[in-house]
């Protein structure tokens, strides 16, 4: 097992299509880390670059102490489940699963060992015989991890593994690969756009964004602590809630059309410390805002617009101005479409970002 | 609309066995009956012995050019399969510098009649010292542009992702065509080589130059267009049917083998279909 270094990675395609921009990342021997981000954010072919699918433009890859840029991806001892699985239709899944360890020419005898093994430990010693053809999404998937597994790799790359699975299989097998990644303590680095399935599988998250790593943490760094526009946007569901404000001193309160929010002390201290202007990104997460039916201090004022009831909670669409502010709050049966409602932000966890620069301030 | 439908096919089903059927019945005919002026649609007196009459009645004998044919059409199909799968492959998965214009000079020599190269190739064949051989049946057309062309569309739908992954676990690019590419193209390939092996087992006129002057190996299709030549006088028409039976039951056969592969092949030459 080893450590991934990245080092000013760089992948551009034809002559100015860059898919990746200057990527350093380090990941740590046995972590589980997901590159999360949005389709053509460059999250797929940084992973293909580590595979040695794609040569870098510029910039090192390490595995280990190893500069693999001029390695040949059969030599990197690297791992991959792909988002279609990629089984050879033509043989049957033990044939898929030994192929590694005959084109490497291990004893017969050693393969079937290790088969026995990598298949009691996905569960599938009833699959062996079968034809890809006749495996259903999670069965095709569990061969493909078992392919990936048996040759014992270093690094292990899984691009989306679980996109191509149902709603209710995708979740069970989230869990399944967390615990095979433990169980096996192989460095993982996979890939995903889906944020619950990073949340649920990773030990660190990189969030990119048009080929650049924007943040990297663990879930809750990145759910509670975004460092920008970006991060703040994209993780969490529903999204956090944006609105232009502008800081005034004399009032320590955030203004904007609509509404006037008085803030803690502390809190305008930073502003004055970090901000390049008065101009600032109101940032609260739908789950950081209560309704009421009443007015109280500090509160907005605001017209129910749409009502999603999805039993344990409910989101509201409120109407301030002309935006529509989420919240999700416990399921308040009382509240009907087009009422006047208060919106009570919780002052701890709201976010404020530098609008010029699009930098967390908190 | 239905019984249309069924009409029509009857229709293009019976104009496809009938003349098989002919041919069949033509050959238990004795000479009389066959050069008779009544048509019969069964013979008054069906004699099975043609059929062994005929075997020594072709010049080379039936089972001489049998194998002739056989060696020739079958070599001939391992070969273009071969050289033409391995350059569909290049065309179809590896990028390189020029790949495009050698496709579309590969798929421009389609557009030439084959009677434009028939001259050259003839001189080719002697200078090689080939005339007179099995070879000018075989490796010239190893290298066939429509066969090419089939195989390169059918290969551009295989996923990229199936090849990396056995790159990626230490296949070889050698490898990557033997035990990946050719496997999962079994249903193009068949179908091709079904095409092609009727194509090489029905040729007369190359054989016919290339050929002439070694009547040994002289294929099935050269020695029965030869009865007119070896026998001076009109030939035995019941002798030359149970002759050409002789020399279309083997495509019969052999389309029955691949009728899976053929029924795919021509509902939907792609990978996903396969």
């Amino acid at each position: 097992m080893v450590e991934v270094r990245l080092e000013k990675l760089t992948k551009i395609f034809g002559k100015n299509t860059v898919a990746v921009d200057n990527v350093n990342l380090d990941i740590k021997d046995k972590e589980f880390l997901v590159l999360l981000g949005p389709s053509g954010c460059g999250k797929t072919t940084t992973l293909r670059c580590i595979a040695g699918l794609e040569t870098p433009t510029s910039g090192n890859i390490y595995l280990g102490d190893r500069l693999v840029n001029d390695v040949s991806e059969k030599d990197r001892d690297v791992a991959m489940v792909f988002q279609t699985y990629a089984l050879w239709p033509h043989m049957k899944v033990k044939d898929n699963i030994t192929f590694p360890l005959k084109m490497h020419k291990v004893r017969k005898d050693e393969i079937q060992k290790r088969l026995k093994e990598t298949a009691e430990l996905l569960k599938m010693p009833h699959l062996l015989d079968r034809m890809p053809g006749q495996l259903s999404g999670g069965e095709a998937q569990r061969v493909a991890l078992g392919r990936a597994i048996i040759r014992d790799p270093k690094v292990f790359l899984l691009d989306e593994p679980l996109a191509n699975l149902d709603a209710k299989l995708r979740v069970h097998m989230r869990v399944e690969i967390k615990k095979l990644q433990e169980r096996l303590g192989v460095t993982t680095i996979c890939v995903t756009h889906d944020q619950a399935e990073a949340m649920a599988m990773a030990d660190r998250i990189a969030v990119m964004h048009q080929g650049k790593i924007r943040q990297i943490g663990t879930a809750s760094d990145l759910y509670d602590h975004p460092e920008d526009l970006f991060v703040a946007g994209f993780i969490g569901s529903p999204s956090m809630n944006f609105m232009d404000c502008t800081y005034e001193e004399e009032k320590k309160a955030l203004i904007s059309e609509g509404f006037s929010l008085e803030i803690p002390k502390n809190l305008g201290k930073e502003i004055k410390e970090q901000a390049t202007s008065s101009e600032l990104i109101l940032g609260v997460r739908p789950q950081d805002i209560s309704v009421s039916e009443k007015e109280v201090p500090n509160s907005i004022v605001s017209e129910v617009y749409a009502i999603e009831p999805l039993g344990h909670e409910t989101i509201f669409d409120l109407k301030l101005g002309d935006k529509i502010i989420k919240a999700c709050t416990h399921p308040m049966y009382t509240i009907t479409l087009g009422e006047k409602v208060w919106m009570i932000f919780n002052m701890d966890k709201i976010h404020l970002l530098d609008k010029k620069t699009e930098k967390a301030i908190i | 609309m239905g019984t249309l439908k069924y009409l029509i096919l009857i229709i293009g089903a019976v104009s496809s066995i009938l003349p098989f059927y002919w041919l069949f019945i033509s050959a238990l005919k004795r000479p009389e009956e066959i050069m008779g002026r009544i048509t019969t649609w069964w013979p008054n007196n069906p004699n099975f012995m043609n059929f062994a009459y005929a075997w020594d009645y072709l010049r080379p004998p039936v089972p001489r050019a049998f194998v002739n044919s056989v060696i020739v059409s079958a070599s001939y199909t391992v070969f273009l399969l071969l050289g033409s799968s391995l350059t569909a492959y290049v065309l179809a998965k590896y990028k390189f510098r020029g790949g495009r214009l050698v496709f579309w000079i590969i798929i421009s020599t389609m557009m030439l009649p084959g009677i434009i190269t028939l001259i050259p190739s003839v001189v080719l064949m002697f200078w090689l010292g080939w005339l007179n051989t099995y070879w000018p049946l075989i490796i010239p057309g190893a290298v066939n542009a429509f066969t090419i062309f089939l195989l390169r569309q059918y290969m551009i739908t295989i996923p990229d992702e199936v090849l990396e992954a056995a790159r990626l676990y230490g296949c070889s690019e050698l490898g990557l065509y033997w035990r990946i590419v050719l496997p999962l193209c079994k249903p193009a390939l068949a179908s091709v080589g079904l095409i092609n092996f009727v194509w090489n087992w029905n040729d007369l006129l190359w054989p016919l130059i290339v050929l002439r002057g070694n009547q040994d190996i002289w294929t099935m299709q050269l020695a029965l267009m030869g009865l007119w030549d070896v026998h001076g006088t009109l030939p035995q028409l019941n002798l030359v049917a149970a002759a050409t039976v002789y020399a279309t039951l083997p495509l019969i056969v052999l389309s029955l083998i691949t009728s899976k592969h053929l029924i795919k092949a021509y509902t939907g030459l792609t990978y996903a279909a396969r």
